[in-house]
């Protein structure tokens, strides 16, 4: 009784400091973000949150961000579960190929987007070969990757940069659990195609999700990508926000505070939503 | 009813901060008494003291002319330790107004770079120590005829900000490949249509700079916005500006969906070969950037003769400077010829200088002369016949406002 009474004081104890330190920074930042949008911080003046949600702008750029996140991370996530799948041996090349794909891991994200305007844009490498293969007649002839609307730059970098994290998880999942199970549906009689569909792919999926989550999270609010990449109309939403919270008048500053809240708003949706679904799953 | 809870966090903190920096506590003198005493009083009070400089830290250069190039010689001259920080436009307004409100006695910096909009509004709070800058023994060798230097977006400096420095907006093209380029507004509107997708401007401040320029061209000149702001004069003028635009919408780069972030994206498609022209606020960027190997070496600045955006760059005291005497010899310092000419040689900063070059000893003249003729560059004359100067800053606040809603 007096044991198990000190042992969940111990738990409780840990708990409350976790409890402190990550949501005490983020009631503050959120509730600063609110403090903003009704014009108590900052010298922003009221009625921003109605000029927001009535300007087409922010809704283009929130399609556009969700556009860029939800495209990003999926393609992202197909790619990491190809690889693991498709190289999941012990052979040289299954090695070569897992190293390989890992490699963007450590390259900084602004590095990245310079890395894929070099390649991608209309004076960039792709385009100089395709000019000496005589493919197009210059610059201007080669498609529009960069700053381009539908953000297949942007997409383009947030893949190379995402898909190895989420790589690495699917090998550790294959690795811990993925196999047996496959194996064992195998020896029960599947074939290797349903083995794949109905035990490892529903294994991976289930144990990357949260970080799928994070993936898309993380890619809707980083400004790094969009600032080197992005098309200037519509703007992906962070651009939006800077954009405003450096106008020149104090209206703009008001509505800046507003999108930071809806972009929090999208981003908590979706981890609400993958609540919902785990718990459905279970 | 307001709980201003995050705003009284913030000063408490800020206040304890204060409290802590404190270390010695020395009555700091304001500048405006400062500005009484004789220079040397100034002099004496100012040996010992550390300045905080708010000002841009973007740009390299800068940066290593004021560390590597300024400090050493306040130091070693005055006693003067000067320290550069980061901080610009509304941060510098923010920054202050919570110490203001905080009550700190004592502030953090005691010199900004200031202009604009930001001057205007540290005046209309109360921010800035003054006047000042007159009494500043180099303060005599300014250009006091240019109407750029002596009114800064219109407003009266009124002592309350020393000038250290002048741009003018030019565009940037390649000789080699542009060997005729237009020299008018009328010009570049034919020629661009008869080069379509070689032609655009970034979305940034310089973008809306030219686009200033072009809105005084496309209506009688800038006489008719001098003075306050007028709504009705505004909207005639950009309607007329727009209807401009529009016209010239489907020969820009991207048929102009898209624009260039800023005026590196813009340097970065010229040298790449995807447009023609660049641009740049300092037309001298034609030369430091071929310089870097940014820009082709063939470059060179353009001005058109509908006239182009000049202005000045200014210093000011903050109403809390700790260390206003040290502050008013650093800004004296920078206003020396020798300041002024390191800080205009292109392989420095190229920042255009604010002193009256006819008026100065013959041999900073000469020195000054053969800086200013580069031929890579708009002569000085022509240079001084097609600057235009700024307005009230509402015409460029809501410029870029609607330019944002109605043509990006």
């Amino acid at each position: 009784m007096n044991a198990a009474h000190t042992s969940a004081r111990a738990r409780l104890l840990p708990l409350l400091m976790a409890g402190t330190l990550l949501g005490v920074p983020i009631a503050v930042g959120v509730g600063y973000l609110v403090a903003g949008a009704l014009g108590v911080v900052g010298n922003a003046t009221p009625g921003a949150m109605g000029r927001v949600l009535a300007d087409g702008a922010v809704l283009r750029s929130a399609l556009l961000s969700l556009w860029i996140a939800v495209v990003g991370t999926a393609l992202a996530t197909v790619g990491a579960l190809c690889v693991a799948l498709l190289f999941d041996g012990n052979r040289i090349v299954d090695r070569i190929a897992k190293r390989v794909a890992v490699l963007p891991l450590p390259v900084p994200t602004v590095a990245a987007a310079v890395a894929v305007l070099l390649l991608l844009s209309q004076a960039g490498w792709l385009s100089r070969v395709a000019t000496r293969l005589h493919l197009v007649a210059g610059p201007a002839g080669f498609p529009a990757l960069v700053y381009d609307p539908f953000a297949i730059g942007v997409i383009t970098a947030v893949v190379w940069k995402e898909m190895p994290f989420l790589l690495l998880l699917a090998l550790s999942l294959q690795s811990l659990r993925g196999r047996a199970l496959t194996d064992a549906a195998r020896t029960l009689g599947a074939s290797r195609w349903q083995a794949v569909r109905r035990v490892t792919l529903p294994v991976l999926v289930c144990g990357m999700s949260p970080s799928i989550v994070a993936v898309f999270v993380f890619v809707l609010g980083s400004l790094e990508l969009p600032m080197v990449l992005a098309p200037s109309s519509p703007q992906a939403l962070p651009m939006l926000i800077q954009e405003r919270r450096q106008a020149l008048d104090a209206a703009s500053h008001g509505e800046a505070y507003v999108i930071a809240l809806l972009a929090t708003v999208l981003a908590l949706l979706a981890a609400v939503a993958h609540e919902r679904l785990r718990d459905d799953a279970a | 009813m307001r709980i201003p809870v995050v705003r009284t966090l913030l000063s408490t903190t800020l206040a304890l901060g204060a409290l802590i920096a404190c270390a010695t506590p020395a009555p700091p003198a304001n500048a405006a008494t400062l500005a009484a005493m004789p220079w040397d009083s100034v002099l004496a009070r100012a040996r010992g003291q550390a300045v905080v400089w708010r000002m841009w830290r973007g740009d390299p250069s800068i940066n290593a002319f004021i560390d590597g190039w300024v400090a050493p010689r306040v130091l070693e001259r005055y006693g003067v330790t000067l320290r550069a920080v980061n901080g610009q436009g509304n941060e510098l307004v923010d920054q202050l107004t919570v110490e203001q409100e905080a009550g700190a006695k004592d502030g953090t910096a005691s010199l900004l770079w200031i202009n604009g909009e930001t001057f205007g509004a540290l005046r209309q709070r109360g921010l800035l120590a003054g006047p000042w800058s007159h009494v500043l023994p180099s303060a005599a060798m300014v250009d006091s005829a240019s109407p750029i230097i002596t009114r800064d977006f219109e407003q009266d400096p009124a002592g309350y900000e020393s000038p250290w420095g002048t741009v003018q907006q030019a565009l940037i093209y390649d000789a080699t490949r542009t060997p005729n380029p237009p020299r008018s507004l009328a010009e570049l509107s034919q020629w661009a249509r008869a080069h379509p997708g070689r032609f655009t401007y970034d979305q940034s401040f310089a973008g809306m700079t030219l686009l200033k320029g072009w809105f005084y061209a496309l209506n009688g000149g800038v006489a008719t916005y001098q003075g306050r702001f007028d709504s009705t004069k505004y909207g005639a003028g950009r309607d007329r500006l727009f209807a401009f635009l529009d016209s010239l919408k489907p020969f820009l780069w991207r048929q102009g969906t898209q624009y260039p972030a800023d005026v590196a994206a813009m340097h970065r498609l010229f040298a790449n070969g995807e447009i023609d022209f660049s641009l740049s606020n300092n037309q001298n960027e034609a030369v430091t950037k071929a310089l870097q190997g940014i820009i082709p070496a063939t470059s060179r600045a353009l001005v058109l003769r509908d006239g182009t955006i000049a202005n000045a760059h200014y210093l000011g005291i903050p109403f809390n400077a700790p260390s206003a005497a040290g502050a008013m010899v650093v800004a004296n310092f920078l206003l020396s010829p020798e300041a002024q000419l390191e800080k205009q040689r292109p392989q420095v900063w190229a920042d255009g200088t604010v002193l009256r070059i006819a008026t100065l000893p013959a041999e900073w003249r000469a020195r000054f002369d053969s800086v200013v003729n580069d031929p890579r560059l708009v002569p000085a004359d022509t240079l001084r016949l097609y600057a235009r100067p700024e307005v009230s800053p509402r015409y460029h606040e809501r410029l870029q406002a609607d330019w944002r809603r109605m043509i990006r």
